[in-house]
């Protein structure tokens, strides 16, 4: 019998406050770096003008005045509009003085650029929808949250850390700014931007300092730690096309039979013709002729109702086959718990949650590989492409969490922003 | 290059198929998934690795650095 992860609905609404508050500061960060990377490459765009003589940032000046416009919502028949025309007219007019070179470094960087304000506002908007389904991450308070959800990490013991009985009362008594080893890796998540531990009263200017840069290489520890992992290869062979068909695969196989030339493709075809006779099994009945063969097929083909054509394809293979979560969970005999998913979180988020990983998620899906496999060949057309970010892949579902996340879980979710 | 498109590489847990190469700084790098040994169906598991020659055995090795992987994804080639 699988027990639930919740023992209540308080500790089931403090986690979904808990997933969501990280998610929308892990948002937060991304926008600081796309803003920072918009710096940059104005920065770049700046020095390519100034190079080139040009009057000012043109890039940067039209910026700022869109976005001084949108904020304040004074965008249409404003000055600023008939500035931004002058100044994009002048831009123009420089870009026809300038060699190619300089033309193209300041599209790419100007296309950065857009590509980095497109993704903030989705950024932005993703974390307005958070804000609408849990409005209080914006102000939750994690000692409480993590006094109401000490059970649940009772039970799941996150990658074998052993715990301490004294350890939340350390947290909400002294406010330490280091968590207890089962929370570090929470805590991790949430520090972000320039968000500070809380640092107790009466230390000094120094002492703080040197907490907080304590507190950075801290912080900075895993990411430093991720080991170089090396295998070593006992074979390499070429994959046959029939085995895997990807859809790589299918574009390189269209773009062959583009490419073949008539004189190839007759080749082919003769080729072909030559093995299909030289396989050919002859006729036992000697007064029926190849043609009769031919045509009676064709005939029978074109009559042939739909539904019997139908029943001679080849069946699809039924997804109710695969075998059942808890048929699994019994042979594996792994303690797992179980949890509705949420909408609106990937499995990532729970990973991060439960076990302070990311990669933690690859567990979630062993556990739940066959219910999950299902899922994703149903609703993803088989894409397994990001499915552990997805945020509505899995949700509504019951799916088993393992109470010990695997140490040696491989550092594949590499996510790039 | 240790390795080309569709190849399979076989490690002694796994087999993974190599799906798109990039060359950055002269150096390959590959995409490869996971793909069952029995019958070479695709798993989910991703990942981006190197060829690394040493004492005439060959090895592969995970790329971790975030920025490395952003210049090798721009560079993929399929």
């Amino acid at each position: 019998m699988i027990s639930n992860l919740f023992n209540n609905n308080i500790e089931e609404k403090a986690f979904y406050d808990l997933i969501a508050a990280r998610k929308y500061f892990y948002k937060n960060k991304e926008k600081q770096l796309y803003d920072s990377d918009i710096e940059e490459y104005l920065h770049k765009c700046d020095e390519i003008l100034k190079e080139n003589n040009a009057r000012c940032n043109f890039i940067a000046e039209i910026l700022a005045r869109k976005n001084n416009a949108l904020k304040n919502g004074v965008y249409n028949g404003n000055n600023r509009l008939s500035e931004i025309d002058a100044l994009t007219k002048e831009f123009i007019d420089f870009l026809k003085t300038v060699p190619l070179s300089v033309k193209e470094d300041l599209e790419f960087y100007s296309k950065r650029i857009d590509d980095r304000l497109q993704r903030n506002t989705e950024t932005s908007l993703e974390q307005q929808t958070i804000l609408e389904y849990y409005p209080k991450v914006d102000n939750i308070d994690y000692n409480e949250t993590f006094a109401i959800l000490a059970s649940i990490f009772d039970n799941v013991d996150s990658f074998g850390v052993k715990k301490e009985n004294d350890y939340n009362e350390n947290l909400i008594d002294k406010e330490v700014p280091y968590v207890e080893p089962i929370f570090s890796s929470l805590a991790n998540s949430f520090i972000v931007g320039d968000e500070k531990p809380k640092i107790n009263e009466g230390t000094s200017l120094e002492d703080e300092n040197l907490l907080a840069e304590e507190a950075e290489s801290k912080y900075e520890e895993p990411i430093n730690d991720i080991p170089i992992k090396r295998h070593e290869v006992i074979g390499i062979k070429t994959l046959p096309i029939k085995d895997v068909v990807s859809d790589i695969k299918e574009e390189d196989q269209i773009k062959e039979e583009i490419e073949l030339n008539p004189f190839d493709k007759m080749d082919k075809a003769i080729a072909e013709m030559e093995f299909e006779k030289e396989n050919q099994i002859e006729p036992e009945n000697n007064f029926v002729t190849d043609i009769n063969f031919e045509l009676s097929d064709l005939e029978q083909e074109e009559d042939m109702p739909k539904e019997i054509a139908e029943l001679i394809e080849e069946p699809e293979i039924p997804l109710d086959i695969i075998e059942p979560v808890e048929d699994r969970h019994e042979i594996n005999n792994e303690k797992m718990v179980s949890f509705n998913m949420p909408k609106g979180f990937s499995l990532v988020d729970i990973a991060v949650a439960l076990c302070g990983d990311s990669n933690g998620w690859i567990d979630i899906y062993d556990a739940n590989k066959a219910i999950f496999n299902k899922i994703v060949n149903e609703k993803n057309n088989g894409n397994f492409n990001d499915v552990e970010n997805n945020p509505d892949l899995f949700a509504d579902l019951n799916i088993n969490i393992p109470t010990v996340f695997k140490k040696d879980i491989p550092k594949s979710s590499l996510k790039v922003a | 290059m240790f390795f080309t498109i569709n190849d399979i590489i076989e490690l002694n847990e796994k087999n993974y198929l190599v799906q798109k190469v990039a060359l950055v700084d002269n150096e390959a790098y590959y995409e490869v998934q996971e793909i069952e040994k029995e019958n070479n169906e695709l798993l989910f598991e991703k990942l981006m690795i190197k060829g690394i020659k040493e004492e005439e055995k060959l090895y592969i090795e995970e790329i971790n650095d975030e920025e490395l992987l952003v210049k090798i994804k721009e560079n993929l080639k399929s």
